[in-house]
């Protein structure tokens, strides 16, 4: 008989960045504030008058729009504008580094626990357990005070709270994985646990650990900025942006502009995340595309 | 080429908890006892959660049996482990009920098909056109085309999703395939054609079949012997003919009554009232006897033995060993 089914033409899939924009308006608005907050950060150096650090005793307290000082200047004479700059770099290493490598570990650990099962299953998960249950605020400032201050332990305690949570996740939709007829049917094929993980397993879990981590980056911003409003991030004098909030926290009745205006840039560029990451779910999840 | 003696698989009826024990277990496969010769077709029948599917997957040790043995090709592999139980992939393989689950969505149907030859390395370390090539020759073989290797899963019908799956599984050249209800998600007209191409390849590669369906027409058309299921026991193993015509186990009467009332041979149907009883513990006796027209106290006490009638059939029930009279 050997019947040759005609194949229908099937639209494959094209990477068109400008229709998936605007399609997904919500990845436009998310991915134009994030671009611009990127360029900000990188650009730092050429575009920003002042060095970060600069005291200009005499223009203490500059209010928004003075001359030489587009939006103002702190108690220490340093331009606002420049600081904000600044800052930005270590609010976007803050969102989106400790995200990257606890995806990395929570995808691994995960994928062990939920695919082998068994003792490697109880050692991870309970592990995990024990983890979550300590507020994640308090286990980063546990953390952090342990280490010291300083950008890379802040990123680094970050990274430890949020294992957990992408363990977990990769753990559930690995789990739900494991039962599928082609799970069974690669280990029919004669693959190895090692090879079913590498080539089954996370090829599928790979999409909703992602959506998720990109869900959190927005909140990773406040959580690092709150981290450093309270001393144990970034330290003084270098620019960050829940630092400034602090800095401005003494004159706050008088001169507003200090705090609010790095309390702004968090929001937005928080807002920029989850527009973007919201919208990096949707794309993602199947059950979403038309 | 495959002979499984007393093959048990039992289930803890309730997951393991660290604080729970539950001594109840899920008799899924109790005892069952059969072998496949060479280039045969047999095909397992009986009712869903009867155990059939635990059988199979039994037979090619995708699960751990309980006890008894399963030997293949003359090797027990009982309990073999790691790389010698996957060295057994590749004389034994199976195509699934579900041909939308059993594909990988994120592999091509190409990647698919190359992944037994990949894993079990038949074809040099980085041979990629000798196994494109392969590729391209099974997809031919299942009535597919070389175009099809670059699609993905969701582009194509179940009919050629399960043909997808049925090159995965010949790609290896096996001895012996597992047919997990492989035409029972397909319409009419694709589980005529698919059929046909089981027949096809048997007759060419010369496999042996273990042919799990519910569906007896399918069975009458594809087997050479058949193995009647119910509750997890074998109750009726005979030639295709000979079950047909003349069965002797009352449950194997009643489940081919309506194909036989369909096809003229049997003038009523006989319908059986009530449930399978729970695979949970049963009660001593006879599997069969809370459905059984004939049922009497024997039934009740004993559990009855596979008597060997004509000719390769067997059955097992009291009357067929005297301690029974038929009623009515």
């Amino acid at each position: 008989m050997a019947v040759t089914p005609e194949i229908a033409p099937v639209e494959r899939p094209v990477w068109r960045p400008w229709a998936l924009m605007t399609r997904h308006k919500s990845i436009a608005a998310g991915s134009a504030i994030v671009l611009l907050v990127v360029l900000m950060a990188l650009l730092a150096p050429v575009l920003s008058p002042y060095d970060p650090n600069e005291v200009h005793p005499l223009d203490r307290l500059k209010p928004i729009g003075s001359p030489g000082y587009l939006l103002g200047a702190d108690q220490q004479g340093r331009d606002m504008l420049t600081r904000l700059m600044w800052g930005a770099r270590s609010s976007l290493a803050i969102a989106v580094l400790p995200l990257s490598i606890s995806a990395i570990i929570g995808l691994a650990l995960g994928a062990i626990a939920g695919y082998l099962g068994r003792l490697s299953e109880t050692l991870i998960m309970r592990g995990m357990d024990v983890v979550f249950g300590l507020p994640p605020i308090l286990l980063a400032i546990a953390v952090s005070a342990t280490l010291g201050p300083g950008l890379v332990n802040l990123m680094l305690s970050l990274t430890i709270v949020l294992i957990p949570p992408m363990t977990r996740v990769t753990y559930q939709v690995v789990v739900g994985l494991k039962e599928q007829a082609f799970v069974e049917a690669a280990r029919a094929a004669g693959a190895s646990s090692f090879q079913i993980i590498f080539s089954q397993i996370l090829p599928n879990s790979l999409a909703p650990t992602i959506a998720y981590a990109a869900s959190l980056a927005g909140a990773m911003v406040v959580f690092g900025a709150g981290i450093s409003f309270i001393g144990l991030g970034i330290q003084p004098p270098d620019p960050d942006w829940g630092r400034m909030i602090n800095d401005g926290r003494e004159v706050l009745d008088l001169k507003p502009h200090v705090s609010t205006l790095p309390g702004l840039a968090i929001f937005v560029l928080a807002a920029g995340f989850n527009f973007l990451g919201d919208g990096v779910r949707d794309l993602l999840d199947p059950r979403m595309r038309q | 080429m495959l002979q499984v003696e007393n093959l048990t698989k039992h289930y803890p009826a309730r997951g393991r908890g660290l604080f729970t024990r539950d001594p109840r277990r899920v008799r899924a496969v109790d005892g069952v006892s059969f072998e496949v010769k060479a280039g045969e077709v047999v095909a397992v029948v009986g009712e869903s959660g009867c155990g059939k599917s635990t059988l199979g997957r039994l037979a090619i040790r995708l699960l751990e049996p309980t006890s008894g043995s399963i030997r293949l090709g003359g090797t027990d592999i009982t309990s073999l482990k790691g790389e010698a139980l996957r060295e057994i992939r590749l004389t034994a393989q199976i195509v699934f009920q579900d041909p939308f689950g059993s594909l990988n969505p994120r592999m091509t149907v190409g990647a698919s098909i190359a992944y037994p030859l990949r894993v079990n390395r038949l074809f040099g370390r980085a041979d990629g056109a000798a196994i494109a090539r392969r590729v391209d020759e099974l997809l031919e073989r299942v009535g597919l085309n070389a175009a099809h290797a670059r699609r993905l899963p969701h582009e194509l019908s179940g009919g050629q999703r399960q043909r997808v799956g049925i090159a995965r599984a010949i790609a290896v050249n096996p001895k012996l395939l597992v047919l997990d209800e492989p035409v029972a998600a397909l319409d009419l007209s694709a589980q005529a054609r698919v059929l046909n191409l089981f027949k096809e390849l048997q007759r060419e590669m010369g496999m042996a079949y273990l042919f799990i369906t519910h569906d007896l027409s399918v069975a009458e058309y594809m087997a050479d012997r058949i193995l009647v299921m119910y509750a997890g026991k074998l109750v009726e193993t005979g030639g295709r003919l000979a079950l047909f015509q003349a069965p002797r186990h009352p449950y194997t009467q009643a489940l081919f009554s309506a194909a036989m009332l369909r096809s003229g041979r049997a003038s009523e149907e006989t319908i059986l009232e009530g449930d399978p009883p729970s695979p949970i513990d049963p009660l001593p006796g006879c599997r069969f006897n809370t459905r059984c027209p004939h049922a009497g106290e024997v039934c009740r006490a004993a559990e009855p033995a596979m008597s060997a009638l004509d000719d390769g059939h067997g059955a097992a029930c009291h009357l067929l060993t005297g301690k029974l009279r038929r009623s009515g």
